[in-house]
Parts: C-alpha cells; sequence; structure tokens
C-alpha cells in the first residue's frame, strides 16, 4: 500500500452550515444567534443547527428548544429550509469547482478533493484560494473549514482540528504529532461505545492507539474497519469503499393532529410515490416493500414482495395490502406518530428477471409507460399535477425532502 | 466573476443536467447540457451567457432562470466512520 511523502487530499467542511445559509439568506438573523428547527413553532423538538454566536453562548446542535432557550433567551428559531440548503450546496460545490476538480461530496457540507501537484507545496495558499473565492461569490456569512493531509482521513480530522474557518496543515513529515493531541473520539469511527471497548483493551488515548498493530485493531473492532482505520491513520493512502445502494425510502413524524391511520395512510402514500420516483430516477427496480409505524407502545412493521417493479402502481398497490393488514391488525383509534416506507432489495432496472409464474411483463411494461408518463408531466409541469389516486401532503411541507449524510435532494423531491 | 463566467456549456458532459430556476414563478425544469449544445446559438457560449438565453417553462410566464449543476454523481457515504 501507497504511503504518501505530500500532501494529497483537502477535506473542507463548512461551519455551522444550514444557520449561516439562514444568515447568508436572511441579513435579519446575521450576527445574532440562530437556532434553525425541524418545524415551525415546535417546541418539544431539538435545535438541529445553530450559527456560531449560538453557540458562543452554550447551544448546541441536537440540543431541545426548552435547553436552548434556557442557555440563550435571545436565540432567534427558524425552520428548517432544506430546499435553501440544497440550493446553496450547488452553489458552493459549484464555486469549488472552479478551483479544484471535486472528489466526492460526503453530505450537503462536507466534500474532498485530490490535491494536485502544483499545489502541494503551499496547499494554504490553496485553501485561501477557495475561501476568497466563495466569500466573492456567495458571500461571507458562510465559512468554511479547510484540512489538509496525507489521506482523507487525516485531511478530515485535521479540518475538524482547524474548526471554526480553519484552514489546517497535517504534513506527513509532522505525523503523529497533531494526532498525539486528540481524544480518541476525536476520530471519525470512535464512538463512546467503541472507546469503551478500547478502554478495555487498555487503549485510553491516542499514542496508546497508534501504537497497536493492524489486526489487533481489526480485532478490536470485530471487523475490517478496525484495520483500515490503523492504515489511515498511519498516512497511507486508503478511504471508504464506495457503498452500493441498498433501498430507497422516507420516513416521516406526523405532527399531533395527523395521527389516525387514515392520515398515517395518506402520507405514507405520498412518501412512496416520492421514493419510487428517486428510484425510478436512478434506474432501479424493487423487489420489496417494507412499512413501518411507530405507535404508542413500540411499532409495527410488515413487509410486502414486489417482483422487480418501479412503477406507481405495483408500489401502491403493495402498500394498500399492508395498510390492509396494519387495519386488521391494529385497534382502529391507534395513534400512528411516525411511519416509514423502504422499498428494498434493488436490481437494475435493465435486467428484469421475469415470473414465468406470475407472467405480468405485459401489465408492468403498460404501467411503467403511464408510470414515465407521469414522469415526464410532473417534470415539465415542475410539480405534481398527476398522481395516481389523491396526493395529500402532510402538514409541515417538504416531504421526501429530507436531508441526510448520503442523500442531497433534488428540486424534484420537493414537488 | 464566478463558476458561470469559468464555465463553458460545452465543458459539461454530455449526460449533465442543468437545473432552471424561474426568478419570477419559481418553476423548476431540467435542460441536458448535451441538447442545449444541439441549438447553433448556444454551442460557444459561457453558462452564464446560456443562462440569459434560457426562459422560464411555463409558456405563460417565459420569465428568466437561475441556473445550477446537478452534483449527485458525487455523492459518497462513510463507511465505518471513515470518509
Amino acid at each position: 500500500m501507497r504511503r504518501p511523502t505530500q500532501i494529497e487530499r483537502l477535506y473542507l467542511d463548512f461551519d455551522g452550515f444550514f444557520a449561516s445559509v439562514e444568515q447568508q439568506a436572511r441579513p435579519r438573523l446575521r450576527g445574532k444567534p440562530v437556532g434553525v428547527t425541524p418545524f415551525a413553532e415546535a417546541e418539544h423538538t431539538c435545535v438541529i443547527a445553530c450559527s456560531r454566536e449560538a453557540k458562543l453562548r452554550g447551544v448546541k446542535n441536537v440540543m431541545s428548544i426548552a435547553e436552548a432557550r434556557a442557555r440563550c433567551p435571545e436565540i432567534i428559531l427558524v425552520p428548517q429550509s432544506p430546499d435553501l440548503y440544497r440550493r446553496a450546496h450547488n452553489a458552493l460545490i459549484s464555486e469549488i469547482s472552479a478551483v479544484l476538480p471535486i472528489d466526492a461530496i460526503k453530505s450537503i457540507d462536507e466534500l474532498t478533493c485530490r490535491v494536485e501537484a502544483a499545489d502541494r507545496a503551499d496547499p494554504q495558499r490553496l485553501g485561501l484560494r477557495i475561501k476568497q473565492r466563495l466569500a466573492d461569490n456567495i458571500g461571507p456569512y458562510i465559512n468554511c473549514s479547510i484540512g489538509f493531509g496525507a489521506n482523507r482521513q487525516l485531511a478530515k480530522m485535521a479540518c475538524k482540528a482547524g474548526k471554526p474557518n480553519g484552514n489546517m496543515v497535517w504534513r506527513p513529515e509532522d505525523m503523529p504529532g497533531p494526532l498525539l493531541a486528540l481524544q480518541l473520539v476525536d476520530v471519525p469511527g470512535i464512538g463512546g461505545r467503541m472507546a469503551r471497548r478500547l478502554a478495555r483493551a487498555g487503549i485510553t488515548d491516542m499514542a496508546g492507539l497508534l501504537a497497536t498493530q493492524p489486526k489487533q485493531m481489526r480485532k478490536l473492532w470485530g471487523n475490517v474497519t478496525g484495520e483500515r482505520l490503523w492504515y489511515a491513520l498511519h498516512g497511507y493512502d486508503l478511504q471508504a469503499q464506495p457503498s452500493k445502494r441498498g433501498m430507497y425510502g422516507h420516513g416521516r413524524v406526523l405532527p399531533p393532529g395527523h395521527r389516525t391511520l387514515d392520515h398515517a395512510r395518506d402520507a405514507s402514500r405520498l412518501l412512496l410515490v416520492k421514493a419510487a420516483r428517486r428510484m425510478r430516477r436512478d434506474g432501479w427496480n424493487a423487489d420489496g416493500l417494507w412499512l413501518w409505524l411507530q405507535i404508542r407502545d413500540g411499532s409495527w412493521t410488515r413487509a410486502a414482495p414486489l417482483r422487480a417493479a418501479q412503477d406507481d402502481q405495483a408500489v401502491l398497490h403493495a402498500l394498500e395490502g399492508l395498510w390492509a393488514m396494519a387495519r386488521a391488525q391494529l385497534p382502529r383509534n391507534e395513534r400512528i406518530i411516525r411511519l416509514g416506507v423502504t422499498l428494498l432489495d434493488l436490481t437494475p432496472a435493465n435486467e428484469r428477471q421475469l415470473d414465468l409464474l406470475l407472467d405480468d411483463d405485459r401489465i408492468r411494461r403498460r404501467w411503467e409507460c403511464a408510470t414515465a408518463a407521469i414522469d415526464s408531466l410532473n417534470r415539465k409541469h415542475g410539480r405534481t399535477l398527476v398522481s395516481l389516486g389523491a396526493w395529500t401532503p402532510p402538514p409541515g411541507g417538504y416531504a421526501g425532502g429530507k436531508i441526510s449524510y448520503t442523500r442531497i435532494p433534488s428540486a424534484e423531491d420537493f414537488w | 466573476m464566478n463558476w458561470k463566467t469559468d464555465l463553458k456549456l460545452s465543458d459539461l458532459g454530455a449526460g449533465e443536467r442543468i437545473e432552471a430556476t424561474c426568478k419570477k414563478c419559481g418553476l423548476t425544469h431540467y435542460e441536458q447540457a448535451a441538447h442545449l449544445l444541439t441549438r447553433p446559438d448556444m454551442q460557444h457560449l459561457y453558462l452564464d451567457e446560456a443562462e440569459r438565453l434560457l426562459h422560464c417553462a411555463n409558456r405563460f410566464c417565459r420569465g428568466p432562470v437561475r441556473i445550477a449543476l446537478i452534483h449527485d454523481g458525487k455523492t459518497e457515504g462513510f463507511v465505518g466512520g471513515m470518509a
């Protein structure tokens, strides 16, 4: 395995991304403590992101609203705007791409690039160039931290060590010095539980971790990730293996006034159609559908087979079957707090295996044509103009537009 | 000087999609870079110039649009916390 002797990777992480995008977009929020919440007027939930000003007053991400208000009474709470964050992400990525090619986008606010040979001698200047470009073309309220290292993992850790607004370089010849100043839980991939496991093995600090052997790390982790992390921490050119998509799905917490079985069914139909649209866009069929309902005393989960389908009629028919089971098994007045629908067991859409006994190819093709026509009409009009059955979005908006680590929604997900 | 003034339409990959959002009515539609390049008036344009030639897809609006590039294909997850 190759061990770079120069800086080869850059890792960029935007500081307090959601809150700083809000401040950039809305001048009234600038310079003030801002907390972003999942819904408007939500009091029994948490602050999902907060601005630098709020952090300086003791507010943290994923802190309850009550606690955030207690620590910072002047905090301004704003509901999340996923579409705004998506648009900001696209603009920021385009600007960074104009400075150097992007290797991988790790989440809505994190990305990594290869550092070109011409920039390796003075990576800090490259970092300043990116920051200046973002300040000039996007605005001064969205700051980023940049880290440079021999590989992605070290660049990410350097980036985190330099926060906020950092431009940190960890040269191979300086290693492992900067690592020794960190806590074990500062290493991406080591959480509280893993730190306890390491402590039981007598490893309580970075010096101890770095003194292990690759196979020892593998044994401690119980899988190859430990060994891969060892090589990454020791500066070898190693990074996460590309993962294969296994499912498409959406989940939703239902507002208190919309927790009946009928409301939950309507919300699940809409979420499923949105998940199926994404799946079709990416060229997959699903072999199964999974419905999960969170109820007062636990949860209710059932799966239904789909036979390599991707059209709306097939997935909605399977969903109706699952709802018939739910109605038969749950009390009529059951309250559904949260629900999730997932299309799983994916196979490429262009490799559909026909089922001789089912013999549904002709009817599936017809429904696929109808669904393609519906998708085309909706795309042309930029909204859900045509759907199979009623289209009743749950209150709160942004159904199906949730931002997660590996998913940055597109404009179509908000239709 | 921004990414739109730096990049030409012909710099984009053939399969690359451009998201165009109407500044007047908010309607979003998509254009294929390859499709736009078949238009003689677009072939040698920078993206800011192409943006000025594009209009809202709603024929009753036809307002000016703001374009964005889609970066779907570059997303990668973390594996065991590793970047």
